[in-house]
């Protein structure tokens, strides 16, 4: 993995400006694209600017097309399948199975027990979301009258009860992704730290990643642990950032980065907060090499 | 929803759907998806696929709210970036699975079925800048459109394109950067931003 860290010459943001509309529609070099994103993150209002110039041409192109008016049966399934996606969200949560025959995607019982992974926490994200409703309406509202500190305990519970929701909506996601049949496990294990462990859940349909590391030693202050796609025969690509809990236990989810070729390995280091555009020595956890 | 312009408009309808407001995500899509359709379409040479990717983009605008950042663009621009995204992933996972495209390969295709947006009254500023952008795109030479069209639509590396095109990879490359340069100046207003 370590050989395809390599560094790359600079360029003037007057030629970066130029290259900005071929990095949008992928047909950069794998080294000019790498120099961009390094150049963009290190944040040069110049290139920002170019940047988002870029994204504007682009996005007129598809302009100069006749509009298709799409059949109503596309918005009824669009409508359909938000309102599954709340149901499940309110807590609708079936059992689900893979009849897939391809070897790679999980195994019938993996969802279910990810399933175990994620329902404890989204039903107990539930109960506190009720509980904190409880003590807002029928403890701190009355004490309104008591004055700034029940007002300001009032807003704390409300901001509680806020965080509580947008958890639960996010084990949401997750349950929701791990009902798709196309999943593929792709597992991660230690380098740096042996005893730890990664899996990747994979929805080859949509391109999320959820990722689910395990063992972890949490990172030092400052520091998280990065995620790294590296496609075949090109440069790591930031994945994500994320951090573990004192058992070492981590979640995020995230897409496969859009254009970057087909995937080979990925990989876990660790890097500032914030995250690095480029990998950091030693890679703390590694997947085999492979093809999608 | 307040009247203002459209583009003030969409960014109304993500933040509402941000907050889960099922009438902004059904709003947004009679707005924008004739456009995205045209847009898979061109790209997937398939109604039914193109149809599918729609569906796709809407729901992951829907689902993933929160990844959308009003300060690195326009919502439209979001849009595009996903429909062309999705698209091309299509696309390439099609053809590694070496099905053939059910639809003529001409590039006039969709255009040549297209309806009109079902939406009168945005179709007027819709015509003038599908005109803008058609006028930028024949300022082209015919080398460099087409050099462009296949890195936009079909997601072609610069040597695949030369493969393509019969064409040294230098020129190629030459082609799309021009080419890309000169529509970019085009499109741009007098005050400097982009249609």
């Amino acid at each position: 993995v370590e050989n395809l860290f390599e560094e790359w010459s600079e360029l003037t943001c007057d030629e970066r400006r130029d290259l900005m509309l071929c990095y949008l529609t992928g047909v950069l070099e794998p080294a000019e694209a790498q120099d961009l994103r390094l150049h963009l993150a290190g944040g040069c209002p110049c290139c920002a600017g170019a940047l988002a110039e870029a994204q504007a041409t682009m996005a007129a192109l598809p302009q100069a097309l006749d509009p298709v008016t799409p059949s109503p049966a596309t918005k009824q399934r669009l409508m359909q399948r938000i309102e599954r996606e709340e149901r499940a969200v309110a807590g609708s949560i079936g059992p689900t199975s893979s009849s897939s025959p391809q070897s790679d995607r999980l195994p019938d019982s993996a969802p279910l027990r990810l399933f175990r992974y994620f329902v404890p926490a989204a039903v107990a994200a539930g109960i506190a979301i009720v509980v904190t409703h409880a003590l807002v309406m029928r403890g701190v509202a009355p004490a309104l009258h008591a004055g700034d500190f029940a007002r300001e305990m009032l807003v704390q519970e409300q901001q509680r009860s806020e965080q509580l929701q947008e958890m639960l909506k996010r084990q949401g996601r997750y349950v929701d992704m791990l009902r798709s049949p196309n999943l593929k496990m792709v597992q991660l294990d230690g380098a740096a730290q042996q005893s730890a462990v990664a899996r990747i859940i994979w929805d080859q349909k949509t391109n999320d990643w959820l990722v689910l590391a395990d063992g972890l030693t949490p990172p030092p202050p400052g520091k998280v642990y990065e995620l790294w796609y590296i496609p075949a025969g090109a440069n790591p690509v930031n994945a994500g950032t994320f951090t573990v809990d004192s058992n070492g236990r981590g979640t995020m989810m995230t897409k496969v980065p859009a254009n970057v070729g087909p995937f080979a390995v990925a990989a876990v280091t660790i890097e500032k907060a914030g995250g690095s555009d480029t990998p950091t020595m030693p890679i703390q956890l590694a997947s085999k090499a492979s093809g999608t | 929803m307040s009247q203002g312009s459209p583009q003030t408009d969409d960014f109304a309808l993500m933040s509402a759907i941000a907050v889960g407001d099922r009438g902004a995500i059904s709003a947004l899509y009679d707005r924008h998806a004739p456009l995205l359709l045209a847009l898979c379409r061109r790209i997937l040479r398939d109604q039914a696929d193109a149809e599918d990717v729609l569906t796709d983009v809407f729901f992951e605008v829907w689902s993933r709210a929160d990844r959308f950042d009003p300060s690195r663009g326009s919502p439209v621009t979001y849009l595009v970036t996903l429909a062309r995204s999705r698209s091309i992933d299509r696309r390439r996972a099609r053809a590694s699975r070496g099905a053939s495209n059910t639809v003529s390969a001409d590039a006039t295709d969709a255009a040549a079925i297209a309806s009109p947006s079902p939406n009168p009254s945005q179709s007027t500023e819709i015509d003038e800048q599908r005109g803008i952008v058609r006028a930028a795109l024949a300022c082209l030479e015919p080398q460099q459109r087409e050099a462009i069209e296949c890195s936009f639509y079909e997601g072609l590396s610069h040597s695949e394109i030369a493969e393509r095109l019969g064409k040294p990879l230098g020129t190629v490359k030459t082609y799309i950067r021009q080419g890309l340069i000169r529509l970019r100046d085009r499109l741009r207003t007098p005050s400097g931003e982009s249609v």
